[in-house]
């Protein structure tokens, strides 16, 4: 699709992108439903924004934005009809990932937002740090300051704290 | 320990995977506007643009002469008088002293405050109960005395934060679907008889009357303002009014976008024929607007927040290098004129959109939001200052919602899934800001 001046319809983006933009939600916050709300949320800014057409140039980095940062947003405005957990709601499946990956999905939900967002953009979306930089709203070198934090605190994590190949050797 | 590579690849996977356990998207809703106080689309404009330039020009200065009215966009090149800076400034001790002395109710953990009205009574809501899908709606006097409204809604509702209003008969407030923002009912509690809520609008119910898509309300005296569209997608806004004491409805209106705006007991509402352009102002409760307050406040991009005396707002005007730039003003009865609380560069890729939101005022203090993750600020009108105002916990923030009758609603939003707290203290007890 070209994005530079053609228009499409918030429905059209929605069909084409709304699978990708929720899966990349859910990564970002680690729970389906808020998932859901903020690319809902991302639907309604752009429409508050640009009415029915969508005339600009990288509606998905748009939408990115949006969604970055209202997950911020809703973290600090959280509803009043949220249950305070101790853990995230979404429960691995047993058996449905490696034990690894469940190890890390749970170390990820322990990590503050902006650090959990620095990874996402790194390594699901495979942004470069001066392309998430503006996402952040950070400098490049706080974007590194806050993966090199990130790694910090996974390593912590005591079910990431072994089985480096390295430690085999 | 794993090495930055191992742990990349795991990273890699752990995404991968459990992003493609999400098989669909949710259905495009009719949106509905957003929630005044919390603006989500402004946020995330505020993140497209790499966040607000914070540095430029923050400034703070009385007496500025304001004779021009601002516009609802930016005006073409304005000349303004040169402006002090203002000065960094923490808040002292005494601050949150003063705030956690004043809790909203004890033990009154997820009260989160919509609304007070002028004699200081706080409307409030406690949410859905998940077992009981109970939904609850807290009216708290001045001294403390919680009359409870419980609204059997189911669990997935939550508060809508669009313009809850209270005065000393009526209480308006909205609740929405927590996906579907569209599922509003827009609720009225008489505060006079018995607290009986009743339903203004239900668009959950099939063949709702008054319009399928809620965008925005208003409460002025016994009358409830509302702007809804009869199908979406449309920009074609009708403009009711609802009488509280006879149930009656009445359309006023019609047109594109219509934005209400309401203070010091007038309404007016202006048109939006596209998204940047506006049609002229029609004044449709006069009401006893000062002329002080200009009818700049009219922009739809923006709020104009009031305690019930001072008035806090903010406008966008271009500056002669075709810069754009935001400033909020306050201004208080019997002061020649408005003070210029604060004023940002925005950044060029914002455009003419607001970097940030003048979010309540409270005596000589205005609260602003800046849509970054920086917090809150309070600037203090009499000195300049110019406060962060963060939280002790990582992911905890304060917010100021509103004010009224001398006292100013005050959320701690507790670190991740912790309590939020509800404080009320009288704005007399704040301590003045002093700069460093």
């Amino acid at each position: 699709v070209q994005w530079g001046s053609a228009v499409r319809s918030l429905a059209d983006f929605a069909g084409e992108h709304g699978l990708a933009l929720t899966r990349f939600a859910y990564v970002l916050c680690g729970d389906r439903g808020r998932a859901e709300d903020l690319v809902q949320d991302t639907y309604l800014a752009l429409y508050r924004r640009f009415g029915d057409d969508l005339p600009i140039n990288a509606p998905v980095a748009y939408a990115r934005r949006a969604i970055v940062h209202a997950n911020a947003s809703r973290s600090r405005r959280r509803s009043s009809t949220e249950t305070p957990t101790a853990e995230l709601p979404d429960v691995a499946v047993e058996g449905a990932f490696p034990d690894e990956q469940d190890a890390m999905w749970r170390a990820l939900a322990r990590l503050p937002e902006r650090q959990r967002a620095v990874l996402v953009l790194r390594y699901y979306c495979d942004l470069t740090d001066h392309e998430i930089a503006p996402l952040l709203g950070a400098t490049e070198g706080t974007v590194r300051s806050l993966a090199a934090r990130a790694f910090v605190h996974l390593r912590e994590h005591p079910e990431l704290a072994t089985n480096s190949v390295e430690d085999l050797r | 320990m794993k090495t930055d590579t191992e742990l990349e690849a795991l990273l890699r996977e752990t995404f991968a995977g459990r992003a493609q356990t999400v098989e669909r998207a949710p259905a495009l809703a009719a949106p509905a506007k957003a929630p005044r106080r919390f603006r989500p689309w402004i946020p995330a404009l505020a993140a497209a643009a790499a966040v607000i330039v914070v540095a430029a020009s923050i400034a703070i200065a009385k007496n500025v002469d304001r004779s021009a009215p601002a516009r609802p966009s930016p005006s073409p090149t304005t000349s303004r008088p040169p402006a002090p800076t203002t000065c960094p400034a923490s808040l002292p001790a005494s601050w949150e002293a003063a705030v956690k002395h004043a809790t909203l109710v004890p033990n009154g953990a997820n009260l989160q405050p919509l609304a007070v009205s002028g004699n200081g009574t706080v409307l409030a809501v406690r949410g859905a109960n998940p077992d009981t899908e109970q939904f609850t709606v807290a009216v708290v006097t001045p001294d403390r005395h919680v009359s409870p409204v419980v609204l059997q809604l189911g669990m997935n509702i939550t508060a809508d934060g669009r313009s809850p209003a209270i005065n000393d008969r009526w209480a308006v407030f909205g609740t929405r679907n927590i996906a579907w923002t569209n599922d509003a009912i827009l609720w009225a509690i008489d505060l006079q008889h018995g607290l009986a809520a009743r339903k203004i609008l239900d668009l959950t119910e099939a063949g709702a009357t008054g319009g399928k898509t809620l965008q925005d309300w208003l409460l002025l005296g016994d009358n409830v303002y509302y702007t809804a569209s009869d199908t979406y997608p449309s920009t074609h806004y009708r403009l009711y009014r609802y009488d509280l004491r006879t149930g009656t409805r009445t359309e006023l209106a019609a047109g594109p976008r219509l934005t209400m705006h309401s203070v010091y007991g007038s309404l007016s509402y202006r048109p939006r024929p596209t998204p940047t352009t506006w049609g002229a102002q029609v004044v449709l409760v006069p009401g006893d607007m000062p002329s002080n307050v200009p009818a700049a406040v009219t922009d739809g991009m923006h709020t104009v927040v009031t305690d019930g005396t001072d008035v806090a707002w903010s406008e966008l005007t271009r500056t002669s290098t075709g810069r754009h730039v935001q400033s909020a003003y306050w201004w208080a009865p019997g002061t020649a004129a408005p003070v210029l609380a604060l004023q940002q560069r925005v950044q060029p890729e914002l455009r003419d959109q607001p970097a940030f939101e003048v979010s309540s005022v409270a005596g000589a203090f205005v609260f602003v939001n800046p849509y970054d993750a920086t917090g809150w600020r309070v600037l203090d009108t009499r000195t300049h200052a110019n406060a962060p105002w963060t939280a002790d916990e990582s992911n905890a923030a304060w917010f100021a919602w509103a004010a009224g009758g001398g006292r100013v609603a005050i959320e701690y939003s507790g670190a991740k899934f912790g309590p939020n707290t509800t404080y009320v203290p009288d704005i007399a007890s704040l301590p003045e800001l002093t700069c460093r």
